[in-house]
């Protein structure tokens, strides 16, 4: 009998970011990961452009709590990134509406 | 449950039987034997098949050799089957019955149902529904109408009834009137029926009196449908034939008789040209394809072929017929032909596959490839796209890649 075994890799795995802050925790600027773990530059924050939080499964232990944030770079670029309420660690993360439960894609 | 009146329902199902078909086909095409002692042989002249009340009166019995049938009775006619003659008046019962309703079903040859329901405005009364049926028949065929609510009572009434008559049995009465008949007629097989037998059970009566689980526990599903027939409220429904929109005949009548194989092929090709050009036919796909070839002595040859996937290409339909007949054995020369483009679809419109023969041969090739690369780096480096929970409000849970494995 030969066995098989498959695994699952997860699609759209947040990356982490270096991000500057303002007072009141507001991104001003973002430093993005470049390839062999280097730094890359600085890119300015131009706007935000929508705020929301995003708390699953609040009532368990263990549970995650975002702040997530869609900002247009200098340059006119847009990129959504978040912040890990729990540790303040920050990540960009392209995010889209989830679908309804049981409708078709 | 039906909300009709009781009045309207008990007219719900007409039966009309010939219990003795073929005999009596041959009793119209030769009136002289009416009266006279005539017994039908099968096929191979062998055996009495059917015999008028005038052989059996001199002891002819069905399933009795020629032979002793002769020696009881030396003046009797003894007739060969002539299928294709049966046929002719088989579909003339049918279309007697369409005269009253557009829903019939031919459960036999000479045992024909129509659904009336909704003809009551046409034929308020029942002798006026049975006078609309019976003008189409000849009366030497003797027909037999039984009208009920359900399929089964309809049947026996049809047997109760006196030629060219009518038994109508009220919705009240099915159960009375059922009790006599024999079990034999349910629709239940011989080994039920002999185990039946054993158990004394021998009319409808007996068995209607039985609790429905027992019986049903005894012989099944068919055994709880029997049940009910036998109290008069079987709801078993018609399977009406399609209707005559619904096909397209062809046929030719062969002077001289047709005796070859090409000569039929040729006659048959150029009937489905014609069919196909019919306008009911235009645009249209066919299901259902009927031959049939009628002997110069009577003999019948018939094939049906229902088509897996409902065909409009001239080429195709031609295929299909040339192979029936290529292995045909006709009985003796023909000198009628009839071909029945049937069950034609609403729709000319074919489903094709989604992926064009090309796509298929690249994702053969694609295939081909990833299975190249997972023998040398030993995992396969294509992954497809699976969803996992695209409703997750994290968007890293909502799908995931699965290693692509052809």
């Amino acid at each position: 009998m030969s066995e098989r075994h498959t695994s699952l890799r997860p699609v759209g795995l947040p990356r982490a970011i270096s991000m500057r802050v303002d007072a009141e925790g507001m991104p001003i600027a973002v430093t993005r990961v470049a390839a062999r773990g280097r730094h890359g530059t600085e890119t300015h924050v131009e706007s935000i452009d929508e705020i929301w939080r995003v708390a699953e499964a609040w009532w368990r232990e263990g549970s995650q709590a975002r702040t997530y944030f869609r900002v247009i770079l200098e340059g006119g670029r847009p990129l959504s990134v978040y912040r890990d309420d729990a540790t303040g660690a920050w990540f960009e993360q392209p995010y889209s509406e989830p679908r309804q439960e049981g409708t078709a894609r | 449950m039906s909300t009709l009146r009781p009045d309207l329902r008990s007219r719900s199902i007409a039966c009309l039987a010939i219990p003795s078909l073929a005999l009596q086909c041959e009793l119209v095409d030769r009136p002289g034997l009416i009266g006279s002692p005539v017994a039908l042989s099968d096929e191979v002249r062998s055996r009495v098949t059917e015999a008028t009340r005038e052989a059996r009166h001199y002891g002819v019995r069905v399933g009795m050799t020629l032979r002793d049938a002769v020696a009881l009775c030396p003046m009797l006619t003894i007739l060969e089957p002539r299928p294709a003659l049966v046929a002719k008046y088989a579909d003339g019962l049918v279309q007697a019955m369409e005269a009253v309703s557009p829903f019939v079903e031919e459960a036999e040859r000479g045992l024909v149902f129509a659904d009336l329901r909704g003809t009551e405005g046409l034929y308020p009364r029942i002798e006026d529904l049975s006078r609309a049926i019976f003008v189409g028949i000849p009366p030497a065929l003797r027909p037999q109408l039984g009208v009920a609510e359900y399929r089964f009572t309809a049947f026996i009434a049809a047997l109760h009834a006196q030629p060219s008559e009518v038994v109508h049995v009220p919705v009240g009465d099915a159960a009375e009137f059922l009790a006599d008949a024999p079990i034999s007629r349910l629709a239940l097989n011989t080994d039920a029926v002999e185990q039946l037998h054993l158990l004394g059970i021998e009319r409808c009566g007996q068995l209607a009196a039985l609790p429905r689980h027992a019986v049903e526990a005894q012989f099944g599903y068919p055994g709880g449908i029997a049940w009910l027939a036998a109290r008069g409220q079987d709801t078993t429904p018609l399977r009406p034939r399609p209707w005559v929109r619904e096909r397209v005949v062809e046929v030719v009548e062969a002077e001289p008789p047709l005796v070859s194989h090409e000569a039929i092929l040729h006659a048959l090709e150029q009937m489905l040209g014609r069919a196909l050009r019919h306008p009911m036919a235009r645009r249209r796909f066919v299901r259902l394809l009927r031959l049939r070839a009628e002997g110069e002595r009577g003999g019948l040859w018939e094939r049906e072929q229902v088509l897996r996937e409902p065909q409009g290409d001239r080429d195709r339909l031609w295929r299909l017929i040339r192979t029936q007949v290529e292995y045909a054995s006709f009985p003796g020369p023909l000198t009628r032909l009839s071909l029945e483009l049937g069950a034609l679809t609403a729709e000319s419109g074919r489903q094709h596959n989604l992926f064009s023969e090309e796509q298929i041969r690249r994702r053969e090739q694609l295939d081909e490839m990833v299975r190249h690369l997972k023998v040398r780096f030993g995992q396969s480096p294509v992954s497809r796209v699976v969803p996992v929970e695209p409703w997750h409000r994290l968007p890293e849970h909502r799908y995931a890649l699965l290693e692509y494995d052809p």
